[in-house]
């Protein structure tokens, strides 16, 4: 082992134990991760085994809602920060320090959010740091929030993208001219000689109650009772997939966070939980279902969506009105027109939902496009979007999704993060998005956010600051609240005493006082907000397809309103980029640096061979099945450290194997009938296999008010109210009534899902020995 | 300045002229898909064979061609990417053996030397001779 490797702690290995001599070694994040966004430090070693100056990049995604601030690059002698340009300066400062044998290095924000960092002429064994500062935004929730770093890039698909295999195991992406001089990176199939990763991040206690994680075995550790550090549990990890950190918080109050800038304004961002805006109205919806089915969908993913829309489908009642489109590069649907949510369309769509395969390309806004078709002439509808987002080109797709007018909701899926996309996309037409691991479950998460759409928990909302000098809000807030998802108000303020945030809507107001908040915190509300700033005005940056005079005239507008918005807030963007030059002693110029690309490995759960068709896709395969391990992280117990895991990750991963408790209710969920009762051949059957059902979802902690199957509870609540209550006996009508009052909130019951999935399944007529085994239950 | 140097161009003028930005002409070197530049050191320079390099690519491209499979064709015909550069000021004589002489361009690349220098300790130790320093001291 060299000096250098000791230094660094540990470095990448090859099977016998040899050291790989790899550019990039290590790659750490760390910094600060708050419910409005999240402060970081990525630093990435690179250390050169050539004999002749290297030129290394590296190709990252960026998360949701981030910018690049500054890096600072060290050495031995040196650490220089960086300088924020306009991106043609920003290149030719790189170029002329290349030029002059200087240690030159140049962060560029491409289409699509990806990033080159760029370092040339590191020296014949030196080693150079790179520490990029980032903000990046997180998905706040109702109950808390989740934050998503990219440690793995992940392919994607464009028509006129070229798929290379290279050399066995080894593919490339080669994109067409109109993507610029973005540089992407070589995929690997075997993540064995790539950059380790490793992460130590700070979540102040404030709010959080629990931290953990879906993706990474993690350490939590409680530091003076201020804040919580977690870090990796392990040494080292591959770079296979995202990081993804979820914190339950317990508060159901509105939350602000605030500060003075340098200028003396208080910056503030406000979270509103949605159950403070009053109750959803039941009202009949339109929605049309649309499932990626692109090849690198494959196996669970494709599996898991499925069964998911067919739970949906279970919730609707005869009033709603749906369609289901599913896309690759062709796009089939249930019509072409909406169906009704009674027996004759659930009967068309369970028809249409086993034809339904992974296969081909990823035609995004195609499938949308279809979808606004189906829907048309009407336009107040919802798209539920499942899909791996894993698209490149992305500007084109925003433009085309807000230009049919309808709300997306998007359920991403996947171990690299198109999550940055995917928010853009819900965003931009007025929908909401969840990204999830493929260790948890993609069913559960679309039947909660299927109960959501459509049904906002207030619209039509307009803020207003008040008691305060020069109010102003720094983005236009949405002005629909969707269950689940809190309100966040961006703003700022020169000065006043009791300054308030009021929120008014057709139904109700609310309002939150700005006084009482944490006020330490200028610098990073506002840097979260310019990140917010940024990433939208990037989303339009480019999407407009006219071309002639008009079409230039918007790019410069874009072009300068971008400009303008890094400057403001001292922000990188795609016209913005940051550079540094090092002059070191006897550094020669004219010398050509060897330019060598950090490849990456293939995210976990995306097949190399859906990409690059190859021998090596069954190899790829297996491994991906040996980093996925146990599914379930647990660290040692020392009384300091705790550890966590999903609650849902252990089952995802067995939900193949052994049918779990929510695998049978999905199931369920997808067999109630368009009139909300269970199916069976005579009427007694149907009433006894409704209180069956009801009764496990009430044991499962759903309720016609509470948990994610509440819409599906209200429809077999209904079925059972509507029944020819003549036709059960004094004994079963008692049981009948004690399991809908438990349903309605009453008192709990107090069996076991088990005793009743022991003699019937949930699909087959049940046997009337079970109105027995019910009273023995209760 | 010699008439040779008056075609040749440094990096930024490559980019300038083919229109691909000098980043991308040095990933195209590394991938072997443009040849490296005419000398190696402090005077690194380019000639109208690289900017037809870019040219071809570029055209390749757009013809649905894969960097791949343009850099499998060129490694099919070796002799072409070189056969035009300008004819060096000097040869390096390198004698191998009692029976065998191999010429080296004066203006190689030092990355490149350092390849053929590897070659030719391997034909130096299978043709033999007894004078070890024979590698280590061509004559011009």
């Amino acid at each position: 082992m060299t000096e250098t490797e000791e230094a660094l702690g540990f470095g990448p290995r090859k099977n016998n134990g040899e050291p790989v001599r790899l550019a990039m070694q290590e790659l750490h994040l760390s910094g600060k991760v708050l419910p409005v966004g999240a402060r970081l430090m990525l630093q990435h070693v690179f250390v050169s085994g050539e004999l002749d100056p290297i030129e290394v990049v590296y190709a990252f995604a960026l998360p949701r809602d981030a910018a690049l601030r500054q890096f600072h690059v060290t050495g031995e002698g040196f650490r220089v920060r960086s300088e924020l340009k306009p991106v043609e300066e920003a290149e030719k400062a790189y170029e002329d320090g290349i030029e002059a044998g200087s240690l030159s290095t140049l962060a560029k924000i491409h289409q699509d959010g990806v990033v080159n960092l760029a370092v040339g002429n590191i020296r014949p064994g030196e080693t150079v740091a790179v520490q990029l500062e980032l903000v990046a935004g997180v998905n706040a929730r109702d109950d808390g929030y989740r934050f998503r770093f990219p440690f793995a890039l992940a392919p994607g698909y464009h028509p006129k993208a070229r798929m290379v295999e290279t050399q066995p195991g080894t593919g490339e992406i080669e994109l067409p001219e109109e993507f610029g001089d973005v540089i992407l990176p070589a995929w690997t199939a075997e993540m064995e000689g790539l950059h380790h990763v490793s992460f130590d991040l700070e979540i102040p206690m404030m709010s959080s109650l629990e931290v953990s994680s879906p993706s990474h075995p993690i350490s939590v550790r409680r530091l003076n009772g201020e804040s919580d550090r977690v870090t990796l549990a392990t040494e080292g990890d591959v770079p296979n997939r995202d990081l993804v950190l979820d914190v339950r918080t317990e508060t159901s109050e509105a939350m602000s966070f605030a500060g003075t800038d340098g200028g003396g304004r208080t910056n503030f961002i406000t979270l509103m939980p949605s159950a403070l805006f009053g109750e959803r109205r039941e009202e009949p919806r339109r929605v049309v279902f649309v499932i990626d089915r692109s090849g690198s969908m494959d196996g669970a993913p494709m599996r898991q969506a499925l069964a998911a829309v067919n739970a949906c489908l279970g919730a609707l009642t005869p009033e709603d009105r749906f369609g289901i489109v599913a896309f690759d590069d062709k796009v089939e649907s249930t019509g072409s027109s909406l169906l009704a949510g009674d027996a004759k369309g659930r009967e068309i769509a369970q028809g249409f939902l086993p034809t339904v395969h992974a296969r081909g390309g990823t035609e995004l806004a195609a499938g949308i496009e279809a979808a606004a078709k189906i829907i048309w002439p009407e336009q107040d509808a919802d798209i539920l979007l499942v899909t791996d987002g894993q698209v490149m080109g992305i500007d084109p797709i925003l433009f085309r999704a807000r230009r049919a007018g309808l709300r997306v909701h998007c359920l991403g899926i996947g171990s690299a993060s198109q999550d940055r996309f995917l928010t853009q996309l819900a965003r931009e037409t007025g929908g909401t998005s969840q990204f999830l691991t493929p260790r948890e479950r993609v069913d559960m998460a679309a039947v909660e956010l299927f109960s959501t759409m459509g049904r906002p928990m207030a619209s039509g909302v307009a803020y207003e600051v008040q008691g305060a000098e020069d109010a102003q809000l720094a983005l236009r807030p949405s002005g629909t609240v969707h269950a689940g998802n809190p309100a966040i108000v961006y703003g700022s303020y020169q000065s006043g005493t009791t300054p308030t945030l009021c929120a008014t809507w057709n139904s109700g107001s609310l309002t939150i006082p700005l006084s009482s908040v944490r006020c330490d915190l200028g610098e990073t509300v506002k840097l979260v907000q310019g990140a917010r700033l940024i990433t939208d005005a990037d989303a339009r940056f480019g999407q407009s397809s006219s071309g002639g005079i008009l079409g230039r005239r918007m790019r410069t507008r874009e072009e300068q309103h971008l400009e303008k918005l890094s400057r403001e807030y001292g922000l990188a963007s795609r016209r913005m980029a940051l550079v540094a030059v090092v002059e070191r002693p006897g550094d020669t110029s004219g010398q050509l640096p060897a330019t060598q690309v950090v490849p990456v490995g293939m995210p976990e759960g995306t097949s190399y061979g859906s990409y690059f068709p190859s021998s090596v896709s069954s190899f790829a395969s297996a491994s991906a099945l040996r980093s996925h391990g146990s599914g379930l992280f647990t660290v040692g117990s020392a009384s300091s450290v705790s550890s966590f895991s999903s609650p849902h990750a252990s089952e995802a991963m067995e939900a193949f194997d052994e049918p779990t408790a929510d695998d049978r209710l999905v199931a369920l969920a997808g067999a109630i009938a368009p009139d909300g009762g269970m199916p069976g051949r005579t009427p007694d059957q149907r009433v006894l296999a409704t209180v069956l059902a009801l009764t496990l979802f009430v044991l499962n902690g759903h309720t016609a008010a509470r948990g994610i199957f509440a819409p599906h509870v209200r429809r077999l609540l209904l079925f059972l109210r509507a029944r020819d209550s003549a036709q059960q006996n004094r004994e079963q009508t008692e049981i009948i009534e004690r399991v809908v009052d438990a349903a309605k909130g009453g008192s709990a019951l107090a069996g076991s899902s088990d005793s009743i999935l022991e003699e019937w399944d949930g699909k087959s007529d049940p046997d009337p020995s079970m109105w027995k085994r019910m009273r023995e239950v209760l | 300045m010699t008439r040779q140097e008056e075609h040749e161009f440094k990096l930024a003028e490559l980019a300038e002229r083919s229109g691909v930005p000098a980043r991308t002409i040095r990933l195209y070197i590394a991938k072997g898909l443009v040849p490296p530049p005419l000398r190696a050191g402090r005077d690194a320079a380019y000639g109208q064979d690289h900017l037809d390099a870019l040219h071809r690519i570029r055209e390749g491209q757009r013809a649905g061609l894969t960097l791949n499979r343009m850099r499998h064709e060129l490694a099919a015909e070796p002799a072409r990417s070189s056969s035009n550069l300008p004819e060096p000021e000097c040869w390096w004589d390198y004698p191998i053996a009692r029976d065998v002489r191999v010429n080296i361009r004066g203006d190689a690349s030092g990355m490149r030397l350092k390849k053929i220098r590897e070659v030719l300790s391997l034909l130096h130790e299978h043709l033999g001779s007894d004078d070890s320093d024979i590698i280590e001291e061509p004559m011009p």
